[in-house]
């Protein structure tokens, strides 16, 4: 078995380049790493500023524009602002969860953060989303009253099926990502398995 | 700012082979994907450079880098393809004069390109003669279950070479 290794070894050695790293390009790796950095800084911010923007643009509504008298409407608004802000908090833990994984790390480390990280996106993407959607459905339709008090009949119906279609793509668009983060997840697993100790009943087997 | 752009410099130029060698063999011996592996490895570097405490060497630091890298790599190309790497703008060395004797890497490479992510890149570290003390250190693995996996690898190692 050591004539095996020792060939690798010889082989290892020559086939290792025997330049060193151009320094020229490292101006180059610098300027992709700070953009890397802003990319993901804007990525991890954009959701979380999207779900602000339109939960400021909501509750401003129903404070400054509408009168929420009735105590169906009151619940309607709660429950679309509540689910809202719930997830805004979510993602802010995310983006705390996704710091966690360093790569300077051991690999184990690393990549137990790693899962850590997918699996709570797993669980937010799936069940938490769900419910935050089912939740801000009701709420909005628990508004139709109010609605109907504002617009005519046909604008309401168009509202409230367009709303149903937006819910619909929104749904494909949640199965779309719980298969993407389960492969994700499959593979970190796959890796945590083979990171983890061997059976150590196999001393005979140590050189 | 200029302090860490000298380490940095001076980390690439030192550690570049060693790095790149890592790379390939982790890519099976594809020199375009290993190169924006690399790529990829160094951005991490710079990114880590202002936590870099002192606590271990700068090699055992990057071949923790490397080995997260590579680990993430393929996950992370199927999943964030937003992230396009610029060829054009990358001038990396012909590395191509460099590489002789094609035939005996492909000897090589084939042979690590048998064996799963993790056996790979702890072969390489034995072939790069690190001590098992530095290996369980980057992997994260006790010292005893890397010398029982290590053992394991060669078993493979050995198979795969005799049927070629």
């Amino acid at each position: 078995m050591d004539n095996q290794i020792e060939t690798l070894k010889n082989l290892w050695e020559n086939s290792r380049s025997k330049e060193s790293g151009d320094s020229a390009n490292t101006g180059h790796i610098i300027k992709m790493a700070k953009e890397k950095m802003k990319r993901t800084r804007r990525m991890q911010l954009g959701t979380s500023l999207i779900l602000s923007i339109t939960l400021a643009i909501i509750a401003l509504y129903f404070t400054q524009v509408v009168q929420l008298n009735e105590t169906l409407s009151r619940i309607g608004a709660v429950l679309m602002t509540g689910g809202l802000a719930v997830r805004i908090l979510i993602e802010c833990y995310s983006i705390y969860l996704s710091s966690k994984a360093d790569p300077t790390d051991s690999a184990f480390n690393s990549n137990r953060a790693t899962l850590v990280y997918h699996r709570f996106r797993k669980l937010i993407n799936g069940p938490v989303t769900v419910v935050i959607l089912l939740l801000y459905s009701v709420g909005f339709y628990m508004l139709t009253p109010l609605f109907y008090r504002i617009f005519n009949l046909p604008v309401l119906i168009l509202i409230d099926a367009s709303y149903g279609v937006i819910a619909i793509i929104f749904i494909g668009y949640i199965r779309r990502t719980i298969r993407q983060e389960m492969s994700i997840l499959r593979e970190i697993m796959q890796i945590e398995e083979e990171l983890s100790d061997p059976q150590p009943c196999l001393d005979k087997e140590i050189d | 700012m200029s302090d860490n752009k000298e380490i940095f410099e001076s980390l690439y130029h030192e550690y570049h082979p060693m790095v790149l060698q890592l790379c390939r063999g982790y890519m099976k011996g594809d020199v375009d994907l290993a190169r924006d592996l690399v790529q990829e490895v160094f951005i991490n570097t710079w990114s880590a450079l202002q936590k870099f405490r002192n606590e271990a060497a700068y090699k055992t630091w990057i071949y923790r880098i490397t080995v997260n890298t590579c680990l993430n790599y393929i996950r992370d190309r199927k999943n964030k393809l937003s992230f396009q790497i610029n060829e054009d703008q990358y001038a990396c060395p012909a590395e191509e004069t460099t590489f002789s004797s094609e035939k005996h890497h492909e000897i090589l490479y084939h042979a690590i390109g048998q064996l799963k992510e993790v056996d790979r890149l702890i072969i390489m570290m034995v072939l790069d003669e690190l001590a098992y003390e530095e290996i369980s250190t980057i992997m994260g693995m006790s010292e005893g279950a890397v010398r029982v996996r290590i053992s394991r690898i060669k078993k493979k190692l050995k198979k795969i070479m005799e049927n070629g």
